[in-house]
């Protein structure tokens, strides 16, 4: 992350730079929302119409230990292509992605770790989105290449691995959360994520980018260097007062907002901590299978509104979620399940 | 007693005067501080507004006629509020399922109370033996349901087993370190008519079977 954590990509530039505030693959304007969510971007293994079984005529490539395509001649990122003889994808990276408003380079969508692979890898095509709460209704949403693995996140900080290219960012139904958009891990489809938002930090006087705190922001360091060498600068203002925030506006990091976000990332952060963060409820099959606390939180909630039909708390009531059969605690309120835990007994 | 629904502060402001008994919906932290001004609650039910903070909670100390108290999936709030929960001087039950940040030291305040009797701690995982050790001396202290999935151990029933003599409902949810000597210790609790064991697997048929014959007069629901 770039010391200027709060980095938000400045509406005076978008203003400057229209291409890339309407449609930066392809710098033309488009009206249509879903190209700022990046469902509409071509990855790689689409535009070179491959599929998963010629990974058989692929060989390994020397650089990152990637296969390579033995017809092209081009690395094989499982995402997209990586043309080692040029040094750039094949496909350009969704909207935004890899860019900061400070770093000209990292504007080259086609660029490959910003140019500077021998600090900088992309382990595989898909992205890690690391969340910085910088104050009460404000998140910073950064992504880089590759695994979560190795990235270190600091208080105030999450990381959440997509499993798929990151294509954009906005805000979640609940408008209180952030669903990530991505184009999938073979390339062949498009999805969303919700990574919920990023914890209020502990210690808000060292938490980086908290408040714009510079000498937090020194203290603690960056997320991690991965996550320093090759960032996406989308930046997520849950603002002061106004309506839903729409993809186009969290891609120009703009102000379309939901007034006590700050609390309700907290409380959401919260519950998933407690209930994906102890080993002892046996959950992390399931979040794996949901690629995430977030998302299998929202399967367990949505079959627990299904299947529970208590008023009240309700204790240790069976839900089958993914497969799986968990238990679940909670309490109905409105007719609403609300869920306190989720385990897997013994 | 009629139960009045609130989900703003302007609903609050409504409230006939009187009012004893509130639910709130999706109450937020401006809400709950109005709600402060109605000194005639004595029950107040704040389950699932996850919003409020120690902010207002802890201002819930004004209301000195409050009983009851539902604070089920406040998720946000701390020890701080619970240390001022402990101080209202009638309330006698206290629901904290799903309050994650509660740990021992709340619960070494609530040990000062003079009145509480019911206590519901679901899902509070952060509490120890040695939050169970400072409840056990709440001689009020009449119902307790402990946290699965808590690091609570057999120091901590015996702890219960030597102290919480007017212990009458007990439930044990899912706590994987808890054994057979631990639940033989509870054959001290003579009054209790209820225990409930569920999900330790440490426990045998056989402990539950003496503490039965122990405890003639209470129902214990086992199972693993």
């Amino acid at each position: 992350m770039y010391p200027a954590l709060s980095a938000r990509i400045p509406d005076g530039l978008l203003a400057a730079m229209p291409q890339l505030r309407e449609k930066p693959h392809q710098g033309l304007p488009s009206s249509n929302p879903a190209l700022y969510l990046g469902f509409n971007v071509c990855k790689s293994t689409t535009v070179l119409g491959l599929r998963a079984a010629e990974h058989l005529e692929r060989v390994r490539s020397r650089y990152t230990g990637k296969e390579r395509d033995t017809e092209s001649g081009n690395d094989y990122f499982e995402a997209r292509y990586y043309g080692s003889s040029m040094g750039r994808f094949m496909s350009p990276d969704g909207p935004f992605d890899g860019s900061d408003p400070d770093d000209p380079q990292s504007w080259n969508l086609y660029s490959y770790v910003q140019n500077n692979p021998l600090t900088n890898t992309d382990p595989d095509g898909h992205d890690c989105v690391v969340q910085t709460r910088t104050g009460n209704n404000t998140e910073t949403v950064t992504s880089s290449a590759g695994t979560c693995a190795g990235v270190k996140v600091g208080d105030g900080q999450s990381a959440t691995y997509v499993n798929g290219t990151v294509t954009g960012v906005k805000a979640g139904v609940d408008g209180h959360s952030i669903d990530i958009g991505f184009n999938s891990y073979d390339g062949q489809s498009s999805g969303t994520q919700n990574a919920g938002a990023a914890p209020i930090p502990d210690s808000t006087n060292l938490a980086p980018g908290w408040g714009n705190n510079q000498q937090g922001y020194n203290t603690l360091g960056a997320a991690s260097k991965v996550v320093t060498a090759a960032t996406v600068a989308v930046g997520v203002t849950f603002g002061s007062v106004g309506g839903a925030i729409v993809a186009t506006d969290v891609l120009a990091g703009g102000g379309a907002s939901l007034a006590g976000v700050g609390r309700s990332g907290a409380s959401v952060a919260n519950r998933l901590w407690h209930i994906f963060g102890n080993p002892e409820h046996g959950l992390g099959p399931l979040v794996q299978k949901f690629g995430g606390p977030a998302a299998a939180y929202e399967a367990i909630q949505k079959a627990a509104q299904e299947q529970v039909s208590v008023v009240g708390a309700f204790k240790a009531v069976w839900v089958q979620v993914g497969g799986m059969n968990i238990q679940v605690n909670g309490t109905v309120i409105n007719g609403v399940v609300k869920i306190s835990t989720a385990y897997v007994p013994h | 007693m009629s139960v009045q629904q609130v989900t703003n502060v302007e609903d609050v402001r409504r409230l006939p005067k009187g009012t004893s008994s509130v639910k709130g919906i999706d109450l937020e932290d401006p809400a709950v501080l109005a709600l402060c001004d109605v000194r005639s609650l004595r029950e107040l039910d704040l389950s699932g507004c996850d919003l409020v903070t120690d902010r207002s909670v802890v201002k819930l100390l004004d209301l000195t006629a409050l009983e009851v108290l539902d604070l089920t999936l406040c998720v946000l709030i701390t020890d701080e509020s619970v240390e001022a929960l402990a101080r209202l001087p009638k309330i006698r039950k206290l629901l904290l399922h799903g309050c994650y940040d509660i740990t021992d030291v709340g619960l070494a305040a609530l040990a000062r109370s003079s009145s509480l009797e019911e206590l519901i701690l679901w899902s509070c995982e952060k509490i120890t033996d040695q939050g169970v050790a400072s409840l056990a001396k709440l001689a009020t202290l009449r119902h307790l349901e402990l946290p699965g999935f808590a690091p609570i151990t057999d120091a901590g029933l015996l702890a219960l087993s030597s102290n919480a003599s007017n212990l009458e409902v007990l439930e044990l949810d899912h706590l994987s370190a808890i054994s057979d000597e631990g639940i033989l210790s509870l054959a001290k609790l003579k009054s209790l008519v209820r225990l409930v064991v569920q999900g330790s697997r440490q426990i045998s048929e056989a402990a539950i079977s003496s503490l039965r014959v122990a405890l003639p007069s209470c129902d214990v629901v086992f199972s693993k």
